[in-house]
């Protein structure tokens, strides 16, 4: 019995420093 | 083994997902609560067929089939609730609901815009060649001659230029129908406004790059048109310090493209260099692996490397060889630059606060300067702390499938 490979997916931050 | 559903059906309810193909799979999620996953061909094809009504134990027949193996279906149907795909019981899918200015995101990336864009941003830096004292220079900070109006002047338009900034990605997005998120974030040291785009996993890889350099082009664009402002200001009867706040401003955007390009903090241009690259995770996959090496250098257990090597494609892991160098020198330069000038800069400042207080005599108007500093200072480092804190509980609650840790 084998477990479906399932990978999370890494997050999308769009950023900018704040100065 | 049992392929019952939860509550004993063998009908799987499945939320609305969104399914795109990708290198090594197909990505699937749920736009609305920004969660994804991705999935083999053939594991996407089980839930497209469980979506249209294929009783579960005849859909994972068809997988064990296809793949030759048999299916560990408990840990699949765990998987999708941990993911937020499964419908409950009596549960209905709400119908989806507009994503709010996605109109506005239509116009300001439509064509007629697109050539104002070009049209400032070609004048901006025509006015720039022609005119050297328009060129960004940091002398533009200084535009003013009453220094304590400097950094309130600049705070207030950064703060414009921040959200400017992050409502493009934000609208670059919605004109495509996808919800965002806009809150504040950590980089290394860094306390950064940052919108939180997930969303874009459900378009193709293509659309994914204006939402990425959304940001980036609005500051061009800005500081081209405060350019053209400062050009047209510099004139007899405008106060002197019109043109130069505009110019000012100008630099600071500057600054802000400039700081995209570290992309090993994770900017704009990193999101844009990993989908190039056709990577889905690149950030964690080479910080995994240059940890690997810090511990096999130092002879210390690796960590957990077959529950974890599962956890990034190979097309990750490959690029991450590459990345692993540009990191750690990245890494280096900005803990560097922190420990040689960050560091001491503050220092200075704290002593000379608290030495304020401690020196009997000190006028009342050093001892508020002082104050009004160590309230500033200590509200920036309270949101560097809480951020770390709140991502770090987020992460402990959200452990990643597989067993790893990244």
């Amino acid at each position: 019995m084998k477990k479906m490979p399932i990978r999370k997916a890494g997050s999308i931050r769009l950023t900018v420093a704040c100065y | 083994m049992s392929t019952t559903a939860p509550g004993g059906s063998t009908v799987v309810r499945l939320r609305r997902l969104t399914m795109v193909p990708e290198e090594d799979g197909v990505m699937v999620g749920r736009p609305d609560i920004a969660s994804y996953a991705l999935f083999p061909e053939a594991g996407a094809e089980l839930l497209r067929m469980l979506h249209a009504g294929t009783p579960l134990p005849e859909g994972v027949e068809w997988y064990e089939q296809a793949c030759g193996e048999e299916l560990d279906v408990a840990d699949f149907l765990d998987a999708l609730d941990g993911l937020g795909f499964l419908l409950a019981d009596g549960e209905d899918e709400p119908e989806p609901g507009a994503v709010r200015w996605q109109r506005l995101g239509r116009w300001v990336f439509s064509w007629p815009a697109w050539v104002a864009y070009a049209a400032v941003t070609v004048a901006g830096v025509a006015a720039m060649v022609d005119r050297p004292e328009l060129r960004p220079s940091y002398r533009n900070v200084f535009f003013t001659q009453y220094l304590a109006l400097i950094p309130v002047g600049l705070l207030g338009t950064a703060i414009a230029g921040i959200l400017l900034h992050e409502a493009s990605h934000a609208l670059a997005g919605r004109r495509l129908g996808l919800p965002s998120r806009l809150g504040i974030g950590r980089r290394l040291y860094y306390v950064v406004a940052e919108t939180r785009l997930d969303a874009l996993l459900s378009v193709p890889r293509r659309r994914r790059y204006l939402p990425f350099l959304a940001g980036m082009l609005t500051d061009t664009v800005v500081c081209a048109s405060l350019t053209l402002l400062a050009w047209a200001l510099d004139r007899p009867g405008v106060p002197p310090w019109c043109h130069r706040l505009c110019l000012a401003v100008a630099f600071s955007c500057v600054l802000r493209l400039i700081w995209q390009f570290m992309f090993y903090l994770q900017t704009d241009l990193y999101f844009v260099v990993a989908t190039l690259m056709r990577c889905q995770d690149l950030q964690a996959a080479t910080k995994f692996l240059v940890r690997s090496r810090i511990r096999r250098v130092l002879r210390r257990e690796a960590p957990r490397p077959e529950a974890d090597e599962m956890e990034w494609s190979e097309r990750d892991q490959a690029m991450a060889r590459w990345y692993a160098p540009v990191l750690v020198a990245g890494y280096g330069f900005s803990l560097a630059s922190l420990a040689w000038a960050g560091i001491p800069t503050m220092w200075r400042f704290w002593s000379t606060a608290v030495r304020r207080f401690t020196t009997a005599g000190t006028p009342v108007g050093s001892r508020i300067d002082a104050a009004l500093f160590a309230a500033m200072a200590a509200f920036e480092i309270g949101v560097l702390v809480h951020v770390t804190l709140r991502d770090r509980r987020a992460r402990a609650r959200t452990p990643r499938p597989e067993g790893a840790t990244a």
